[in-house]
């Protein structure tokens, strides 16, 4: 496994997943859109939206796709985010087909809210199907386990 | 039937498919419209499946993934009667956006998620729509995260109910939501037949993000007219209406607003709103301006103000330039308690006001605005004097002043005058004193108020409001000074038809109230008192319409009358032989009268005549 880093976060790729990183930096417009981070264990299309817009429709059934997703930090002190670890250790009864950003026959997803170092993220997980479960949803949760949030001010 | 021109740019699959579409039905006009308006929408949003793969126009105005499988969650106003608003038991869940979209006019769309509260009966479904927004309801569990924090890890497992999009930033749609913000262009055809659609006017997207329909406005009443100037556009709502002005941009006049300016905005009237309601005195009431474009600039003609205690009244020119430099709501007069209206005799304008302590009325007041007398406030204990005795209607007319100070603490005045044919016909006033209380003082009596210096004058404040005289032939007022002059006993005027109106000091002012009172032998006066000097003596007197008053130092207060006085005059008065009297006439036990003076009695016997001794 690789080390990823960027914008104050760390985390060890799985063997046959991408991780990429999406900034707000560089676009012509920065109205309070916030950088999100995409790992899947199937190639990641390159225009993404954050809760996977764009990837989970093509998703087969042993894909897995992991959003982080930063918020402003004054989120980190509210009730929603309060939770505060990175969500880890994963089971299949935290998945619920009705835990999706998009209803899609056969997937599964999660999401999770929480602060960790004084930020705020979302924790979003889409399994593909049943078959995602056996292999995937292990490789997701060694990235969670791997991830490390410095506690930095500004953006993921 | 021909093609319609909205489509004569289009491609030529688009033009045969439209034409396929209309064939040779009947139209009416409106359903020609809506068609031929589906036609464009489909042509924005869905040029490939409209055009090439056969989707119906309706079902193209939806976008993509608008089935109920399709994994996406209904729009609010396809499932509450066009009401683009989130039902009762949801909360504001979040929000994203798709950029330069054409349902914005190429600006920034916004989709709120409207969740389930808790306790609420929401249960996953295919709404039972005719329209081709299919999208399911209360299907996924799912936060966008970035409004309402508050509500915490049970609520963003609640529901996504349905959706509403606004071109209206989230933020500003709704302050429980944050500027986080997610793109999600993937979503940007995403639409129903009851949003508006693509490049739509602004007036229809504002009313769209106010709830459409279903929105504090309610229902469109109007096409979206122009204005008369040609500045701009605007639509009636059955609660409100939108305007769309070149040069102030898109406002919003709703209710209560509405209620109180619908009848008079427009620029045939108070013209059209120059901004949003705003809250004035912290959030206890509102206001909202209404006026248009001049050479000079843009100038406010009217303001809509109110507050929950007194509702909502507009206040219009000039009227309202008087207002604002007292204060506004904030200042003496308070909030409006009816809308400028005209007055009775139609030659004049006026508001009334209230201020409030803790939500009760402490006081009441009006401006006017007279032709001649211009524009003037009435306050206070004035105004409920001036109220007492009809306003505008009563013998004080309409006001002439401001309230002023006069001279003392807590002591005011206003003038008033009486119009009739644009020129003043009559004067008045009305004081008001901590000693004295709130007197009006009117006619003919302030006309010699006036002429003796009025309340600087030897008479000082009012002290009573116009009396009758015993006789009802005319009307008197009393005065008396201020301090340092308040042990000065003062006086009155008295106005008749007959003898005039004629000012009474000490003591002949004491003296006729007492014979008022009492005996009634000098009647009204009928001169202003006189005073000259008499073989040293100093005299004062005064004629009244049966009777004279002598007050010298040989006589204090001496009233004649009858045959006595006439003798009394006839023998030359107080240069006379008699000189001046010493005595009052007196009813002696015999029932005779009788004067004393310097040089001798008259004694006047009933049925004799006089005698002199």
């Amino acid at each position: 496994m690789k080390r990823f880093e960027a914008c104050g976060i760390s985390l060890l790729v799985p063997v046959g997943w991408e991780v990429r990183i999406t900034s707000p930096t560089g676009r012509d417009h920065d109205d309070g859109e916030r950088p999100f981070l995409h790992a899947a264990n199937f190639p990641l299309p390159s225009r993404r939206a954050p809760f996977g817009g764009g990837v989970v429709h093509a998703m087969g059934p042993t894909d897995v796709f992991v959003a982080l997703i930063e918020y402003e930090s004054k989120s980190a002190a509210t009730a929603l985010f309060a939770a505060h670890r990175v969500p880890v250790r994963l089971q299949r009864g935290d998945f619920s087909p009705s835990s999706l950003q998009r209803a899609i026959r056969g997937q599964t997803g999660l999401q999770q809210f929480f602060h960790v170092s004084g930020r705020a993220f979302c924790l979003y997980v889409v399994v593909g199907g049943h078959q995602g479960f056996r292999s995937g949803l292990n490789d997701a949760n060694d990235l969670l386990w791997s991830v490390r949030v410095n506690a930095i001010a500004g953006v993921l | 039937m021909t093609v319609p021109t909205v489509v004569s740019t289009a491609s030529e699959a688009v033009v045969r498919r439209i034409s396929k579409v209309l064939g040779n039905a009947t139209w009416s006009r409106r359903s020609f419209l809506v068609r031929t308006t589906l036609f464009g929408s489909a042509l924005v949003v869905d040029p490939k499946g409209f055009a090439i793969e056969g989707r119906s126009a309706y079902d193209s105005v939806c976008g993509t993934d608008a089935g109920c499988d399709g994994g996406f969650t209904a729009f609010c106003c396809t499932i509450q009667h066009g009401a683009n608003l989130c039902p009762e038991g949801t909360f504001v869940g979040g929000w994203w956006k798709a950029d330069r979209s054409a349902f914005c006019r190429g600006e920034a769309r916004y989709y709120v998620d409207c969740n389930g509260r808790a306790g609420w009966p929401w249960h996953c479904h295919c709404p039972e729509t005719a329209s081709c927004d299919h999208r399911h309801v209360a299907c996924v569990r799912f936060r966008y995260g970035n409004c309402n924090l508050d509500l915490a890890e049970h609520d963003y497992g609640s529901p996504v109910v349905c959706r509403v999009v606004t071109c209206t930033p989230p933020w500003v749609w709704d302050p429980a939501c944050t500027q986080t913000s997610f793109t999600d262009d993937f979503t940007v055809s995403h639409s129903a037949p009851c949003l508006p659609g693509p490049w739509s006017s602004q007036i229809i997207i504002r009313w769209s993000d106010l709830g459409g329909p279903g929105g504090p406005l309610g229902p469109q009443t109007s096409a979206i007219m122009r204005l008369p100037d040609g500045n701009g556009t605007w639509a009636r709502f059955r609660w409100g209406a939108i305007f769309d002005v070149s040069w102030g941009g898109i406002q919003v006049v709703d209710r209560p607003v509405w209620d109180a300016v619908k009848l008079k905005v427009g620029l045939d009237g108070i013209g059209v709103p120059l901004g949003a309601p705003a809250a004035v005195l912290e959030g206890d009431g509102w206001s909202q301006p209404f006026g248009r474009r001049r050479a000079a600039g843009i100038e406010q003609d009217a303001v809509a103000v109110g507050c929950r205690a007194l509702g909502t009244h507009l206040v219009e020119q000039p009227i309202l330039a008087r207002w604002t430099a007292l204060g506004r709501e904030g200042g003496v007069l308070g909030y409006p308690t009816h809308s400028t209206r005209g007055t009775r005799d139609g030659t004049s304008t006026y508001s009334t006001f209230a201020k409030q302590d803790h939500g009760k009325v402490v006081s009441r007041g009006a401006i006017y605005a007279n032709p001649v007398l211009g524009v003037h406030a009435v306050r206070r204990a004035i105004f409920e004097k001036w109220h007492s005795l009809g306003s505008e209607a009563g013998p004080l007319g309409y006001p002439a002043t401001d309230e002023a100070p006069a001279g003392f603490p807590g002591a005011a005045f206003n003038d008033f005058a009486v119009v009739a044919d644009r020129t003043i016909a009559s004067r008045g006033a009305i004081y008001t004193t901590a000693q004295y209380g709130t007197r009006a003082v009117m006619g003919n009596v302030y006309e010699k108020w006036t002429s003796l210096g009025a309340r600087r004058g030897a008479l000082g404040f009012p002290t009573s409001n116009a009396l009758a005289t015993r006789d009802g032939a005319g009307t008197y007022a009393t005065f008396r000074p201020l301090p340092p002059r308040a042990a000065d006993p003062g006086g009155a005027i008295v106005s008749t038809s007959t003898e005039g109106t004629w000012a009474l000091f000490h003591p002949f002012f004491t003296i006729w109230i007492d014979d008022e009172a009492g005996p009634r032998v000098l009647g009204v006066p009928a001169a202003d008192e006189v005073g000259y000097e008499v073989g040293a003596v100093a005299l004062r007197s005064q004629a009244f319409a049966t009777g004279t008053v002598y007050d010298s130092s040989v006589g204090r207060g001496c009233v004649l009358y009858g045959p006595i006085l006439t003798d009394y005059e006839q023998a030359g008065g107080p240069t006379g032989s008699l000189g001046l009297p010493t005595s009052s006439c007196e009813t002696l036990s015999n029932g005779d009268e009788q004067a004393t003076f310097q040089h001798g009695t008259l004694t006047y016997v009933p049925g004799q005549g006089i005698s002199a001794t």
